[in-house]
């Protein structure tokens, strides 16, 4: 492999080895060429399936020895990370259940169970559950009384409608816990707690608690997630993600599918997920069918969330569209403020600010820093 | 070996299994350190913590297997030490 391989090169030939249409990972060149592919599989999150892919071809053993230990070693350590995401999801759920708070797993950790052959093939390091705005106090306090330790982060509701909590000993199987679908004002009553959980089905193999979006509602998420929150990557595991999901769903499904991304206003979102799904990693007559469909219902209405598409170059802009979104003067005046001023325990936390000089200065240091961030 | 052919073993509560097309990999919680066993090693697993015993485990590799007894003997012996020594099995009466 010459220095003028891209990225780009990359993304297609592992997209090309996952959807089958070739059998081996081509001429890897160099040490330089193989780190390069190696980083490449690590960042789409695709050793697994790479592994696999190539494994069921009869290929893998062509693979250079330095590429295949390695993955075999990121591969079982996967494996071992799933284990752990597995039990402590598990115990999470069934906490929040004897509280009496509903919870719905989310993204990676519920697609691992539902989408992919084995749990281990869809890397997750973490886990997201999605509770009620009403019942995040309660599954706060649920989480701690479970030994786990809340994450150092803005503790303002208009910049994160979500907080990490981690395990006592070490960050895998941390808990995400989420009480909207989106940290964005524009995306984070698109889908509410109670439509999720009215067409929630059980995640096979991890007890009758466990409860995740139903299809329809867990491609749309699939597609908003990766341009509200990711700058709209070709990230590959996520384009599996809504490819396995696209395979699942019904004509039925697919017609409420598009009409429900029109009724949301993220028809042009999720047409372009699905299109970039395909362009990598192949399509069904579904989801063909309805890119097209949801080019028409896009092209026939206003959606604000278009401009997410492509990423939205900078986080003076992402602010802008933020406070945009906001419905009010009260609301947008509540945004700006909560980016200005988070509040003092995380500033205590994130400057060690311990005394109230020490404190103000944090914070001017902060804003200072963040306006130097906005203009370059 | 370091127990009796005749123990019972299990893996502790603290122990987690994670398959892997065929092969494993086994977590031990308490040290979060992992282990790979490849198919012949996952199929040994299975046997030791499915059978009554260590010796009902050898029976059933034998007929699987089309290898020296001795030798199936001492590989069986070796993986029970290894796993043994890293706390991911136990005896249990």
């Amino acid at each position: 492999m010459t220095a003028a391989v891209t990225a780009s090169d990359l993304t297609r030939r592992l997209a090309a080895v996952l959807c089958g249409d070739r059998a081996d990972l081509g001429d890897v060149g160099d040490a330089a060429g193989q780190a390069q592919l190696l980083e490449a599989s690590a960042d789409h999150a695709v050793d697994g399936l790479v592994r696999r892919a190539l494994r069921q071809r009869g290929t893998w053993s062509d693979v250079p020895p330095r590429i295949q230990s390695e993955i075999e070693r990121r591969v079982r350590a996967a494996a071992a990370a799933e284990a752990l995401c597995r039990r402590e999801l598990t115990r999470a759920v069934s906490g929040l259940h004897a509280a009496g708070v509903d919870a719905l797993l989310l993204k990676g950790a519920a697609f691992a169970h539902t989408l992919y052959p084995a749990p281990y093939l869809r890397p997750c390091v973490d886990t997201d559950l999605l509770v009620r705005r009403e019942d995040r106090s309660a599954a706060a306090a649920t989480l701690e009384a479970l030994g786990y330790v809340r994450r150092n982060a803005i503790a303002r509701d208009a910049v994160h409608a979500q907080a990490t909590y981690d395990r006592p000993t070490g960050s895998i199987g941390a808990i995400d816990l989420h009480w909207s679908i989106s940290n964005r004002p524009l995306f984070a009553e698109t889908l509410t707690f109670d439509e999720l959980a009215n067409e929630a089905v059980p995640v096979p193999g991890l007890g009758g608690a466990v409860r995740t979006p139903g299809p329809v509602h867990a491609l749309l998420l699939a597609c908003v997630h990766r341009v509200a929150h990711h700058g709209d990557p070709d990230r590959l595991i996520w384009l599996y993600d809504i490819k396995l999901l696209a395979v699942a769903l019904s004509p039925q499904d697919w017609r409420r599918f598009a009409s429900l991304a029109a009724r949301k206003r993220i028809a042009a979102v999720c047409r372009h997920g699905l299109a970039m799904t395909a362009a990598l990693l192949g399509s069904n007559e579904g989801a063909a069918a309805a890119i097209e469909a949801l080019d028409q219902l896009a092209r026939a209405q206003r959606e604000p969330s278009a401009a997410y598409i492509g990423g939205v170059g900078g986080d003076l802009r992402l602010f802008a569209l933020d406070l945009y979104a906001a419905r009010g003067p009260r609301a947008k005046a509540h945004l700006v403020a909560s980016h200005l001023f988070p509040d003092v325990h995380y500033m205590r936390r994130a400057f060690g600010a311990t005394t109230s000089a020490a404190l103000a200065a944090a914070y001017i240091r902060r804003a200072a820093r963040g306006l130097r961030r906005l203009v370059n | 070996m370091a127990v009796a052919f005749d123990a019972r073993l299990r893996p502790p509560d603290d122990v987690l299994l994670s398959e892997l097309d065929g092969e494993c990999v086994i977590l031990n919680l308490k040290t979060e350190a992992y282990f790979g066993l490849d198919e012949i090693g996952t199929r040994m697993w299975t046997a030791i913590t499915t059978a009554d015993s260590v010796q009902a485990a050898y029976e059933s590799l034998r007929t699987e297997y089309d290898v020296d007894p001795d030798a199936l003997r001492a590989d069986l012996a070796e993986i029970v030490d290894a796993l043994l020594e890293h706390g991911l099995l136990e005896v249990r009466r």
